[in-house]
């Protein structure tokens, strides 16, 4: 329980430097967003347009008192508002656009760990082989595969050749299908070899030979004392797959035009909006914080040895 | 008296991208129901090597067993059952204790676990009435507090309370013969001391046979009756261990007796065999032992000498004693 | 049968068979560089072919080297990494078109004049790809140089220095290590008035040097407490001493198949950053940017998006298998 807490505290204290950090950076940032803003007529702002946003914005009291404003915010749930539309909050758009990156993220992550999983366990059951050569070399190119090359390979083939799942238009389901499958499929590669690493590694463990020497049966050694041991390095891996999937999911919601928290940032890049950016950024560390929370207590759970720090 | 374990002409060869390992060849032992055989010799004797192949525990390929070995135990080959059958023996009939406790465990179960492991994997008891003999096993070995400690995790044992465990799982199933590969070597000397005394008080109490391999002489002298040697991946002598202590045949067996250092003389340089054991790639010529023997004779170096019978049930191969008896 | 040798051989021939034009232009006109690019596929032709003959019936490993080259991943990551880096030098000389020149026809089909067509621009496809291999190359190899400078200093600093400073390093290092990259990235982009191919060399190298100063500081640590460190500091050597002449080279191993697996990976970010849009934008592009200019027009002509990425992909397996293999190599306890 102590523990809980103290990790609890130790998550807004992280939030609570990256939020600052932000705010600094944003700060120092060149440019002033309001440059390319233009009104509801579309015409270029005039200066006394721009100083309206400014006020709106805040953006022209000391710096002392924004940030004490921002963190004030922040506290309420507040990010702020979108420079472009003016009086639209912006934190309803971006926990959208977090909901969907997540929703596929879920999917992809089923398709690496089940595919991967498989694979390395696979791999290392018929290790030392042809087979187990082969497939070692395969994932190995696969995982050095630009993730949105092959997304393009698998709409070119399913999409352009074959008429299948489309990227615009049908059910969410579908539309889910070629996405996850490029993000899951290179994970999954990565997985594969994590795994297949960690098996070898256990399946020439002591133990295990001690479990054959009982006279247990082949499947208890295989699942009690080969998996559960290897599988207790995938629950690392497992931990650390939420922060590549959400750098790899930047890449495949472009290319699958899925309007996740990836293309949201890129948009907000491009368009120099400073508090999306920002926004993003918290929005992405809190969810590290929370997938390395939840994967550390999984840890506890599966090895015996790690409860013994506290 | 029908031996309750014998093995004939066992070869054990590896096949390695470096050549094929030797490692035992054509070596054959009886053990007696109750009795103790010890099994001494250097790192790289194959000593190891025999004992996992007793229980087929080498991975073949690269291992490879000779044509004309056999292991018999109750009259069955074990080198011919099929798997099925292997499990049954296995951790029942014949079970083993490995070198290392602390990695021989598996660090994600708790102890008592994985004695019930064993006795559930070899007969169709529950799960409370095998955790009740799981306790009582570890309560015999001598681990104190044993219904609490049961739920320890190895990480949390010494290493010497982990061999008992290995010891309690092992005999969990009553098996006929216990092999213990290096139970001790790894152990402080005063622990050493501690498992030699459980062995000979478990002996008492179960009457299994036990092959116990080690490195060490001195361990042998307190619980075996009888000890074989072996060099070179062959037994050179084989005898009780009166004989083999007292009148030693083979001059490997003399070296490694005065390799012993010797508390009530104080003078002298600490003797040793010359030499190391060769490579187990090329075996030499003859007498696997020749380059090192100080009592070499001509002929050791182009014939392998047959074993000769120096004792009633003492044997030793070595030339020097063929003129006076041939087997 | 060294399949480097035998993929310089080829490249350098099919160069100077199909570009023998260019090859006296660049003689004739160019400056010191050009000249030497223009040589150079003789002189590595004839190079790799001596090599193949000399080396042809000798089976024993002499060197070091010798072995190092014996592991078949380092092999095959050699030819594909040497492969793609010769078809960048080579790119005056195995097409005579101008990568920016736009002039050509749009979106024309691969043809002999035009080997993968015009883009939306009409810009020869096949010049752009040549030329583009040269600016991923630079940017992966100087962002990888900053990265591990970066990386390795900081290790060894925080693996030497009392565990207050190195705690804290190390929680910078997690910090960098958990965000992920891309998000990261794009953070810093957004900071920039403009983004150059400098610009985002420096970018790239400041946001990549976490796993390698972990990587550094866990072996430093080890070699510290190492006994040979610990007799050479008994003996009274001074503590620069010991460093450089253990520590240090020590070091040059992990350090290399660590700066490898960077270079493939760089490559791949700042790849993916330009298939954004906020990579580079002015001048030549690199193939990144390429697969962003070309991916409207997939369904026609998928050649322009599939082809850069294809050798993006083949560039990062050969640094991949090149940093494997060095890794197998140093630690033959890994299957």
């Amino acid at each position: 329980m102590k523990y809980l807490l103290r990790r609890f505290v130790h998550g807004l204290v992280v939030i609570f430097i990256v939020a600052t950090l932000s705010f600094i950076l944003i700060h120092l940032a060149p440019g002033d967003p309001f440059m390319n803003v233009s009104d509801e007529s579309g015409l270029q702002t005039s200066a006394e347009l721009q100083e309206r946003l400014q006020r709106i914005h805040g953006l022209d009291q000391p710096i002392p008192i924004q940030y004490a404003l921002y963190l004030r915010n922040l506290f309420r749930g507040d990010l702020g508002v979108s420079y472009r539309n003016g009086s639209q909050p912006i934190l309803p758009d971006v926990v959208a656009a977090a909901g969907r990156t997540l929703l596929l993220g879920a999917a992809a992550l089923i398709v690496n760990f089940g595919v991967g999983l498989f694979l390395g366990t696979w791999q290392a059951i018929r290790h030392p082989s042809r087979a187990d050569r082969v497939l070692t070399v395969a994932t190995l190119v696969v995982y050095s595969l630009p993730v949105f090359w092959f997304g393009y390979v698998l709409v070119f083939l399913f999409v352009e050749r074959l008429g299948l799942f489309p990227v615009i238009g049908g059910h969410v389901a579908q539309r889910l299908v070629l996405p996850s499958l490029t993000l899951g499929l290179i994970g999954a590669a990565a997985t594969a070899r994590f795994h297949r690493a960690a098996m070898l590694n256990v399946k020439n463990a002591d133990y295990v030979r001690t479990a054959v020497a009982k006279g247990l049966s082949h499947r208890d050694v295989v699942v009690r004392h080969i998996l559960r041991n290897a599988l207790t390095p995938v629950i690392t891996l497992l931990g650390l797959s939420l922060p590549l999937l959400l750098s790899g999911s930047v890449f495949v919601e472009r290319v699958f035009q899925w309007n996740g928290l990836g293309n949201l940032a890129v948009n907000a890049v491009q368009g120099r909006e400073y508090n999306v950016v920002m926004a993003t950024t918290l929005i992405v560390s809190l969810m590290v914080i929370v997938s390395n929370f939840v994967a550390d207590l999984l840890h506890r759970r599966a090895d015996p040895r790690a409860r013994a720090t506290t | 008296m029908t031996p309750v374990l014998s093995v004939s002409n066992l070869t054990t060869h590896f096949h390695t991208a470096d050549g094929v390992v030797r490692a035992v060849d054509d070596v054959s032992f009886e053990v007696a129901a109750g009795e103790t055989l010890g099994i001494v010799g250097e790192s790289g004797s194959g000593k190891s090597v025999t004992a996992l192949s007793i229980l087929r525990l080498i991975e073949q390929p690269p291992g490879w067993f000779g044509p004309k070995s056999r292991i018999e135990l109750d009259g069955q080959n074990i080198l011919e059952l099929s798997s099925k059958e292997l499990r049954k023996i296995r951790g029942a009939e014949i079970s083993m204790v490995f070198q290392e406790p602390g990695t021989s465990l598996n660090p994600v179960l708790t102890v008592g676990y994985q004695v019930v492991e064993t006795i559930r994997a070899h007969s169709k008891i529950s799960r409370s009435e095998a955790w009740r003999q799981a306790v009582q096993l570890l309560e015999t070995v001598g681990i104190p507090d044993a219904p609490l400690r049961a739920r320890d995790y190895p990480h949390q044992m010494s290493g010497g309370m982990l061999q008992r465990v290995m010891i309690a799982i092992a005999l969990s199933c009553k098996p006929k013969v216990l092999i213990a590969d290096e139970p001790t070597t790894a152990l402080d000397v005063t622990i050493q001391a501690q498992i030699v005394d459980l062995l000979i008080d478990l002996k008492k109490k179960f009457g299994m046979a036990i092959v116990f391999i080690t490195h060490d002489l001195g361990v042998l002298a307190r619980l075996a009756d009888r000890v074989a040697v072996m060099y070179a991946g062959q037994i050179v002598e084989h005898g009780t261990a009166a004989q083999i202590y007292g009148e030693p045949g083979h001059p490997y067996t003399k070296g490694l007796l005065t390799a012993v250092p010797r508390v009530d003389k104080r003078r002298g340089e600490l003797a040793g065999i010359p030499g190391s054991v060769p490579a187990a790639t090329a075996w030499p010529a003859g007498c696997r032992f020749h380059p090192r023997c100080p009592s070499r004779l001509a002929r050791c170096d182009q014939e392998s000498p047959p074993p000769c019978v120096i004792g009633p049930g003492h044997t030793a191969d070595c030339w020097l004693h063929t003129e006076s008896n041939e087997p | 049968m060294n399949p480097t040798a035998i993929t310089v051989l080829l490249v350098s021939s099919i160069a100077l068979i199909t570009g023998f034009e260019r090859v006296a232009e660049l003689l004739a006109d160019g400056g010191w560089l050009d000249r030497t690019i223009a040589v150079s596929p003789f002189l590595l032709a004839v190079g790799a072919g001596l090599y193949l003959y000399l080396a042809r019936t000798d089976a024993r490993d002499k060197t070091m080297l010798q072995s190092l080259f014996r592991n078949t991943e380092i092999q095959w990551g050699m030819t594909v990494v040497v492969g793609i880096a010769l078809l960048a030098v080579f790119a005056p000389i195995l097409t005579s078109h101008d990568p920016q020149y736009a002039l050509y026809g749009r979106l024309r089909p691969p043809s002999l004049l035009h080997p993968l067509g015009t883009d939306t621009s009409g810009r020869d496809a096949f010049a752009r790809l040549l030329y583009g291999a040269r600016l991923s190359l630079q940017t992966g190899v100087f962002a990888t140089f900053i990265a591990t400078a970066l990386g390795t200093t900081v290790g060894v600093v925080s693996a030497l220095s009392g565990s207050r400073t190195d705690s804290m390093l190390m929680r910078v290092v997690d910090a960098g290590l958990a965000f992920p990259r891309v998000f990261l990235l794009l953070a810093l982009i957004a900071l920039l008035p403009t983004v150059s191919q400098g610009l985002l060399v420096l970018v790239l190298g400041l946001t990549s040097w976490f796993d390698i100063a972990r990587l550094v500081r866990g072996e430093t640590l080890s070699l510290r407490s190492s006994d040979y460190v610990t007799a050479t500091t008994g003996l009274g050597l001074p503590a620069s001493r010991v460093v450089g002449s253990h520590i240090l080279p020590n070091l040059a191993g992990p350090i290399t198949v660590s700066a490898s697996l960077s270079l493939g990976y760089l490559i791949l970010l700042e790849s993916g950053l330009s298939y954004l849009g906020v990579g580079a934008s002015a001048g030549t592009p690199s193939w990144g940017r390429l697969i962003q200019e070309g991916y409207s027009q997939l369904r026609n002509a998928p050649q322009l998006t599939l082809i850069p990425g294809a050798l993006i992909a083949l560039t990062v397996i050969g640094f991949s298998l090149l940093g494997d293999g060095l890794r197998q190599h140093l630690d033959p306890r890994k299957a």
